[in-house]
């Protein structure tokens, strides 16, 4: 490598999609360059076409996908017009790519090492001997232990961040001068999740690639990025240093993903989320596209698109009033009117030595063994524990959706210990769910008028008149109008589902609603008023929730009282603040640390709230 | 415009419907379409080759077969449609259960329609049409048996995607029954499974009928049926191909045009 250039030049790259609706911009003329051992971050929520620059950048875009314009600069070579004879080569030897899947990148049936060593054999031409032991270092070099044993087995001997490490050493493998990140981490619990970014720091320092992470997480690509893109809709919409564009952000979007985050530490008591506007509408023609949901709008932004400015050091924003933007400082942020959660008097809910066994290839696996706690009316508590921990058959079980192999759930000093269609209708309608999923909360096939209906007719006696005047009050709480009754959950955003299924749940006036991830698969501006939304629903209706959540940061926000899991037993339970400032459990501790270990948390502190309350100055400091 | 640009796109698919269309018209209004009676025999006119008075020439017995030809569409339309819809929905019904319960019933229903399928079709439907009288209702019957457990393990793997949603959790929470939620909540998403699984299945019915026939185990003569055309003209096939050849087209043209429009509804 001669050059001195960038390894990666984006020159004003556009792509886009063919579907049944006519062509679909997914990029619109976006730019960037990665020099040689830099990192640019990529940040942007689901729809904003990141994925779809990483793969247009492999040359890896589906077959309704297509580059319309511009080039990709590699080494100066513009991949765009190359065969994909010629790409192959390029790929081979010097761009590598990670993607979300691990287990999609590995073939089942070839060992694991096997899988590294082919690329020795076929890019080095080096023999059986020799590759596998290059294979074995570079296992060894990501943190696999004993390399010698991990090369002989199959992907699916290992968990889901052994796996990301192996691909992640077969991307090494071959020293790639590029290395492409998309979202590595994403669906990896917590804990996994800390040791991979830190290899990823680790390797830093070993390897000079230049390196592109994609990232839904401004958290994570501050942990890892020099430099770093805000993608909205297919365009960069501000770029610049990392800490510049996420301590002084001088795009009006850049700020609302920052505004709308759940500060780590922080509990509802004391400070109120602040959601982006919904981006359910589109921009008219030639306006700037986040003109609909921008704070900062003025006439001009319906009639203009904005092009990159000049914001001050290496920032560039796409915004007319950028200076404005940026004399506005970091988000101003409202205190909570600090109502206090319920009293916590008697016992709404309570669950007795409640077990659930799993039988498995004639073993038996303990999901939930002898969980007991109770719950007060009008509390949160947060079940925090990661994947295969026993958190959702705990809750399966409290709702009656899976019948326990022992002990008790009393609810409302009713004992409801059995399957859901077996309870009474008062037990029925005192208990709701929200899940996780949005697309699989509604069925595909019914309107939303029909599933709201039908919730109604089912669990209270009264007429269709009435039922009609409470849905059409609990839709305005939920920020649904009356037309989306008319529609079928595939027309309505993820949000807006989250929203229908918030308000199927709430329709009968239920006393305890468990909710299961319930932001997990949302954007974090959707995240924000969803939240919102649940706390206010919590303090009107007076309701209990049984929170389940892997985001530390959404249980510590949402929680009064907390019960951390880990292989089905309760290992921590108490009042949240306890739990989080002083974790008697050595898991929770794991837990916590694995959380505010991220480098970028430090970078990204909550800005100081206005009033300090007394419950503010005892929180842990997330750095 | 827009249709005229997808007919030109899927020319096949056009075609196939249109045969379609012709054979149930002919099927409705062959009484009005037949130059000559069905059954009418002719002694004297044996074994004609195609001419201008006998479109398709004439069978053993003098008999018309274009005529024939028309009014045995009725006879294979109505038994295959009839046994498929009934197959189709005992497969659903069971389909749905197996996956909905899961467990014991599930295994139980499963298994016992794998041991249906061990034998092939034919030769359980005419052991059991032997001995039950070959009758039109009969033919439906054992057909549509047949047929079910083919249905039922597609139905059972579609819905088996959609049992484990949490719209299905919802209604399980809020009480609903199994009927309900086997009925309502699941059947309308499998629909478009459905809809591949008839036409298919219809083309094996209509075959099943032919062949049934051509058994002797179906519609019995001097009724006019394809299948049983083939097998009256068979030892004569040297000397009058038409004989054979007509009927067997017949059969062959709606059931290649059904599976053509099973194919497009499946993409």
């Amino acid at each position: 490598m001669t050059e001195a250039g960038p390894v990666l030049q984006v020159e004003d790259l556009s792509v886009d999609y063919r579907t049944g609706a006519g062509l679909v911009a997914a990029i619109r003329g976006v730019s960037l360059a990665i020099a040689s051992g830099e990192a640019v971050g990529l940040v942007g929520e689901s729809g904003s076409g990141k994925t779809t620059l990483g793969m247009a950048i492999m040359r890896y875009l589906p077959a309704n996908g297509q580059i319309t314009g511009g080039c990709i600069r590699y080494q100066g070579t513009d991949l765009v017009p190359l065969t994909q004879r010629e790409l192959s080569r390029i790929r081979g030897n010097h761009i590598a790519m990670v993607y979300q899947d691990p287990s999609g990148a590995l073939n089942p049936s070839l060992r694991a090492g096997e899988q590294i060593a082919e690329v020795y054999r076929a890019h080095l031409g080096l023999n059986r001997d020799e590759a596998r032991g290059r294979a074995e270092g570079m296992l060894e070099l990501v943190g696999l232990p004993e390399p010698h044993r991990a090369y002989d087995r199959y992907p699916h001997q290992f968990s889901g961040g052994q796996k990301q490490r192996i691909v992640i050493s077969m991307a090494l493998a071959m020293d790639p001068n590029l290395l492409i990140l998309d979202e590595p981490t994403t669906g990896l619990d917590v804990t996994v999740e800390s040791d991979i970014m830190q290899l990823f720091a680790d390797l830093r320092a070993k390897t000079s690639a230049a390196i592109l992470f994609i990232s839904h997480d401004i958290g994570l690509v501050a942990s890892v990025c020099e430099r770093v893109g805000v993608l909205y809709r297919g365009e960069l919409v501000e770029t610049g240093d990392t800490e510049g564009v996420f301590t002084r952000p001088t795009n009006p979007y850049t700020r609302g993903l920052l505004a709308c985050r759940v500060p780590a530490g922080v509990s509802k008591d004391s400070r109120r989320l602040e959601p982006l506007p919904s981006g359910d509408t589109d921009a008219p023609a030639g306006a700037c596209l986040f003109e609909p949901r921008c704070a900062f709008r003025k006439p001009r932004c319906r009639e203009q698109h904005p092009a990159l400015y000049p914001a001050g050091g290496s920032q560039r924003s796409r915004c007319f009033f950028h200076q404005e933007v940026a004399r506005a400082g970091p988000p101003t942020v409202t205190a909570s009117d600090g109502r206090a959660a319920g009293t916590g008097d008697g016992a709404l809910l309570e669950v007795r030595g409640l077990r659930k066994v799993f039988r498995a290839q004639g073993r038996d696996l303990v999901a939930v063994a002898d969980a007991a706690f109770t719950l007060g009316p009008g509390r949160i508590l947060g079940i925090v524990g990661e994947s295969g921990s026993g958190k959702t058959t705990l809750a399966r079980m409290i709702a009656g959706l899976e019948v326990p192999d022992g002990g008790k759930v009393i609810l409302s000093g009713v004992d409801v210990t059995k399957p859901a269609n077996k309870r009474s209708l008062a037990s029925r309608r005192a208990l709701q769910m929200v899940f996780q999923h949005p697309d699989g909360t509604l069925n595909p096939s019914h309107r939303i008028r029909q599933i709201l209906r039908r919730q109604m007719r089912k669990l209270d006696a009264g007429d269709a008149a009435r039922h009609d005047e409470t849905l059409a009050e609990l839709l305005r709480a939920v920020q649904l109008g009356p037309q989306h009754l008319d529609a079928r959950p595939r027309e309505l955003s993820g949000g807006q589902q989250q929203r229908v299924a918030i308000a199927r749940a709430f329709c009968t006036g239920p006393q305890l609603v468990i909710l299961d991830e319930p932001t997990s698969s949302l954007d974090v501006s959707v995240q924000a008023a969803i939240l919102n939304l649940l706390i206010d629903l919590q303090r009107r209706e007076q309701a209990s929730y049984l929170l389940i959540s892997h985001d530390l940061a959404v249980v510590r926000y949402l929680a009064d009282d907390i019960l951390v899991m880990h292989d089905g037993e309760i290992v921590e339970y108490g009042p949240a603040a306890d739990v989080f400032e002083s974790p008697r459990d050595p898991y929770t501790r794991t837990l916590l640390s694995a959380v505010t270990a991220r480098v970028g948390q430090a970078l990204l502190a909550p800005p100081a709230t206005q009033p300090e309350t007394a419950d503010e100055s005892r929180m842990p400091d997330p750095a | 415009m827009r249709r005229v640009r997808a007919l030109r796109r899927a020319p096949g698919v056009t075609m196939a419907l249109l045969v379609l269309l012709v054979w149930v018209a002919i099927a409705v209004f062959w009484p009005q379409l037949v130059p000559y009676g069905p059954t009418e025999q002719e002694l004297t006119s044996r074994y004609e080759p195609p001419s201008a008075q006998h479109w398709l020439g004439t069978d053993n017995l003098g008999r018309d077969i274009f005529s024939r030809i028309l009014a045995g569409s009725r006879s294979v339309l109505i038994v295959s449609v009839a046994s498929t819809t009934l197959g189709v929905a005992i497969g659903t019904a069971i389909g749905l259960c197996a996956a909905f319960y899961r467990g014991k019933v599930d295994e139980l229903l499963m298994r016992s329609l794998d041991l249906l399928m061990a034998f092939p079709i034919i030769v359980i439907a005419s052991v059991v049409l032997a001995m039950l009288g070959p009758s039109r209702l009969n033919l439906v019957v054992v057909i549509a048996v047949m047929l079910a457990p083919y249905n039922a393990r597609v139905v059972r793997s579609a819905v088996l995607s959609w049992r484990d949603r949490d719209f299905v959790a919802a209604a399980r929470m809020r009480g609903e029954s199994g009927a309900f939620i086997l009925f309502r909540e699941l059947l309308p998403n499998i629909v478009g499974t459905l809809n591949v699984e008839y036409t298919l299945r219809l083309a094996l019915s209509i075959f099943a009928v032919a062949t049934l026939s051509f058994l002797g185990f179906g519609i019995q003569p001097p009724t006019p049926d394809w299948g049983l055309m083939v097998s009256e003209g068979r030892p004569f096939y040297q000397i009058a191909p038409w004989v054979v050849v007509a009927p067997a087209a017949a059969i062959a043209s709606l059931i290649v045009a059904i599976n053509v429009v099973a194919q497009k509804l499946r993409s």
